[in-house]
């Protein structure tokens, strides 16, 4: 087994914090990048309240935008960063997956799938908002935790 | 002292590769060397030890007419880095309550 004193893992400590502080300086998105992502969860809830081959097409749009999103992060920041990889910030997840679900319920509740009423673009506009929100959180938790851990040291 | 230190991430500069990779679902190669400040021959020496320890998993794709190398954390690295930093935060730990005493 290894041993290390307590001095060499104090500055391991050191070292990560570090790693963490040059971390943060590369993970920000710009405005636009939030944006396309809370315009793909409207996409999928305005979805439910088109007729169905609008509805499938919808889908398609949805899916492919967000492998572009994905494909786009890799070659504009050489890294993938899901909404699952930081867990201080899983209270943003959590309230996007709240935002999506409640905008689904409210279409699929109020008009029935692949019902048209203008309160479907309504709740689409409102998940659109709430998701870009809920990304833009996402970020400044993610920011705050790698940021702690740099005070810390 | 009950944690144990990891003999593969105990040198700093895996370490630090590990504490990228904690951060992220997968990163490009050049991208973590520019983070980390290391060479190319330091973090392919140090990135090849964490893959045979099954830790990282390293991938080649081709992307704008370039072959490009990316890195992500197995389940197995993932685990081995919580409980690595673990055993570091209880050493320090250690450390600072015996000299409060």
């Amino acid at each position: 087994m290894k041993t290390m004193d307590s001095e060499e893992a104090r500055s391991a400590l050191g070292a990560v914090r570090d790693t963490d502080r040059r971390m943060a300086k590369r993970m920000r998105w710009p405005l636009w990048r939030h944006a396309a992502y809370g315009a793909v969860q409207a996409l999928l809830v305005l979805a439910w309240g088109l007729p169905v081959a609008a509805m499938a097409a919808c889908i398609v749009v949805a899916f492919g935008a967000l492998w572009w999103i994905i494909r786009d992060d890799r070659q504009r920041y050489g890294m993938f960063v899901s909404g699952y990889s930081s867990r201080a910030a899983q209270p943003a997840l959590w309230l996007a997956f709240a935002i999506f679900l409640a905008g689904l319920a409210v279409v699929i509740l109020t008009g029935g799938p692949n019902t048209w009423s203008p309160l479907v673009a309504i709740v689409a506009i409102a998940v659109f908002i709430g998701e870009t929100l809920a990304s833009l959180w996402w970020q400044k938790l993610a920011q705050d935790d790698l940021r702690v851990s740099d005070d810390a040291a | 002292m009950t944690a144990a230190i990891d003999p593969v991430l105990h040198p700093p500069a895996r370490l630090q590769i590990a504490a990228a990779l904690a951060r992220v679902d997968d990163i490009e190669f050049a991208t973590l060397r520019e983070i980390l400040d290391v060479s190319d021959s330091v973090l392919s020496k140090h990135l090849a030890a964490m893959a045979d320890a099954g830790y990282v998993q390293l991938r080649k794709a081709k992307s704008e007419g370039r072959q490009r190398t990316w890195a992500a954390f197995t389940k197995a690295g993932a685990k081995a880095f919580k409980a690595h930093m673990a055993a570091l935060q209880e050493l320090a730990a250690a450390a600072q309550q015996a000299a409060a005493t």
